[in-house]
């Protein structure tokens, strides 16, 4: 233990003496948070589960010509169990069939995790910008799932929250409103088994939409082995295609990809949606995913079940999300998704946003299913969150 | 009957023409407003302070940049942690909206309907905030003259072009002396939504300026306040700033 503490007072030491190579005085800024989840299954008891979470963010220089800082370290502690059942999260039969494997249904967390979030150099000079360490890499408009996002996944029932970064060098040249064409080297064992991508974008004024094209090339680990279930390791070559606009007034973005697979059969995954604000400023949305890389009917295999568990990998051929959000009060936000497979199973997923304070915030956010047990969102689940946030 | 006819014909076309001389002296007025507010550019820094029914107050700070008279604009919030280093990237006046999240490093682009959202929670909307060209996005009627906390003005109804604003229409009071807008009522389909006034006028670079816009919801019955703490005119914004690209970096 005094070992980790001394390790990480190094990496805290490190942070701030790289925010001063820049040569520019450090700004630190942060928030605490505290979040509990509470799982409440139809036919057993409930699981809860309790966070703390301090994320410290340093920034330094970075302007025009000058060497730049920006990173943060996260402080996460569990106060609760650490052996988190998932079986709630999954359909019986998945759970029999774990079990014959020899696999436990159970997730286990660790008590303390320290962990650099990101932390990367930049450098900008004459339109390109150089970003070299961990950082993020997203890409694509879509809300529920960005298919052209490769480097990170997102929660379906939080899918704006924070992701981890990605350690990538990554060189951008941009020019005009919108030009940008970005190649991203993510380091793996070799050269071989790094990760490589291409993003050229542009904004067509005439039309006021943003257009990118995408190019992948990486080591993929989020799947397993359908017969022997173990984790598999293969290329993965992507070609992406993105857009956002507007159209007949309505707020319009697609985002989709086809993937070549070294090992599996090649697939395409579609985001495409609209959003609108009434009179009344009720925002409503509407996002269709299609998803080729898992099994379309019904009861969909283990191995796509272990990869959603995993590796956070969509189980089923896509949804329908539809969602709403208004301004209950100036500050408070009321909103409501609801995920809709073609196996008639549903996820519905309502958030209230307090800012209970200048710099504090309280949010309150769940997700219920229903349907079928053995759909992708297996019926009878609920699950309740609830998070304070205090920034400085 | 033929007099008949004739009196109609008569009395039509001399409405059709005080209409059109009415839409004419309207679209004039429009003209004078976007020339005493528009500017080429400005660099300035505002505060945000929205006040909820129940009185309870948040004030945000951010920097602000504009330039091509307005066509383009850039908010960059340095104030509260929560969304210091936020932005909003405004260009075609105010029809195409970036946001960008600078804690999760992640740019959205807002389009069509959209920008009726309230920006960051206040009573103004990413529209309201758009500072485009009034004859571009409206057609104005002159409906009269009158006196405004002593101050002689035009009374106006801005409507819309199809391809304007969202409102159904606004109602301008600009004053007859300096041509800025002194209050703006705007109007949905239900009727009267918000009201804007323009207050503590000061002469900054040459160029008489509001210093402080307050913007009442009647609906919710709450206000938002928008305070220029320092403004300047004299200075181009570098052209970069108002590109997607340079979102995620930090202000010179």
């Amino acid at each position: 233990m005094t070992s980790q503490r001394f390790r990480w007072t190094l990496v805290l030491a490190a942070l701030v003496a790289l925010a001063g190579v820049t040569h520019a005085q450090p700004d630190f800024s942060g928030y605490y948070e505290n979040t509990t989840q509470i799982d409440q299954p139809e036919e057993s008891d409930e699981t809860l589960v309790s966070a703390s979470k301090l994320r410290l963010d340093v920034q330094s220089g970075g302007e025009e010509g000058e060497l730049g800082f920006r990173g943060n370290v996260n402080f996460l502690y569990y106060h609760s169990d650490l052996a988190i059942n998932a079986e709630p999260y999954l359909p019986p039969d998945i759970v029999r069939v774990m079990r014959q494997f020899g696999l436990e249904p159970v997730v286990n967390l660790d008590r303390s995790r320290i962990y650099l979030d990101n932390a990367f150099l930049t450098w900008n000079t004459h339109g390109f910008t150089l970003r070299a360490g961990k950082q993020q890499l997203s890409w694509g408009p879509g809300y529920s799932i960005n298919p052209t996002d490769l480097f990170h996944k997102k929660s379906l029932i939080d899918p704006t929250y924070e992701k981890e970064g990605v350690g990538a060098i990554r060189l951008d040249y941009r020019w005009g409103i919108g030009g940008q064409i970005a190649a991203i080297m993510a380091p793996g064992q070799t050269l071989d088994a790094s990760g490589y991508a291409l993003r050229l974008a542009t904004y067509i004024s005439a039309i006021g939409y943003d257009v990118a094209v995408t190019a992948h090339s990486i080591t993929d680990s989020t799947s397993l082995d359908p017969t022997f279930l173990l984790p598999r390791t293969q290329r993965r070559e992507a070609l992406g295609l993105e857009f956002t606009g507007s159209l007949l007034g309505l707020g319009v973005w697609m985002e989709g990809n086809y993937n070549w697979m070294e090992d599996e059969d090649d697939f395409a995954r579609v985001v495409g949606g609209f959003d609108y604000t009434l009179e009344n400023g009720l925002y409503v949305l509407a996002e269709a995913f299609y998803n080729g890389r898992a099994e379309e009917q019904t009861p969909y295999p283990i191995s796509d079940w272990m990869a959603n568990l995993l590796y956070g990998e969509p189980v089923g051929p896509g949804w329908l999300m539809l969602g709403t959000r208004y301004d209950v009060t100036m500050l408070t936000t009321a909103s409501l998704y609801a995920f809709l497979s073609p196996d008639e199973t549903y996820m519905i997923n309502p958030r209230l946003t307090i800012s209970i304070a200048q710099n504090a915030d309280a949010t309150l956010f769940a997700g219920y299913t229903l349907g079928e047990e053995d759909g992708a969102f297996p019926g009878g689940l609920l699950s309740g969150f609830a998070r304070l946030s205090i920034y400085f | 009957m033929k007099l008949r006819i004739l009196c109609t014909t008569v009395f039509a076309l001399l409405m059709i023409t005080c209409t059109t001389l009415a839409d004419e002296a309207g679209q004039q007025w429009l003209s004078k407003i976007d020339d005493a507010e528009s500017v080429p550019w400005s660099i300035g820094t505002m505060t945000q302070t929205i006040t909820t029914t129940s009185g309870d107050e948040r004030t945000f700070t951010f920097e602000s940049f504009s330039a091509d008279s307005g066509d383009v604009s850039l908010m960059a919030y340095t104030d509260p942690p929560r969304v210091a280093g936020d932005k909003i990237l405004m260009l075609d006046g105010g029809d195409q909206v970036w946001y960008y999240m600078k804690r999760r490093d992640v740019t959205r682009h807002y389009a069509g309907h959209t920008l009726k959202q309230s920006a960051m929670g206040s009573d103004f909307s990413y529209e309201d905030l758009s500072t485009g060209d009034l004859q571009e996005d409206y057609t104005a009627e002159l409906l009269g003259e009158e006196t405004l906390e002593g101050e002689p003005v035009v009374k106006l109804k801005a409507t819309p072009t199809p391809d304007g604003p969202s409102y159904d229409h606004l109602i301008l009071w600009a004053s007859t002396n300096d041509h800025l807008s002194r209050k703006i009522e705007y109007y949905d389909e239900e009727g009267l939504e918000k009201t804007l006034i323009l207050s503590d006028f000061r002469t900054v670079d040459g160029r008489k300026t509001a210093f402080s816009m307050r913007m009442d919801n009647h609906r919710r019955n709450s206000y938002t306040v928008m305070n220029t703490i320092e403004i300047r005119y004299n200075e181009e914004p570098n052209a970069r700033l108002f590109t997607k690209g340079a979102l995620a970096e930090p202000i010179e």
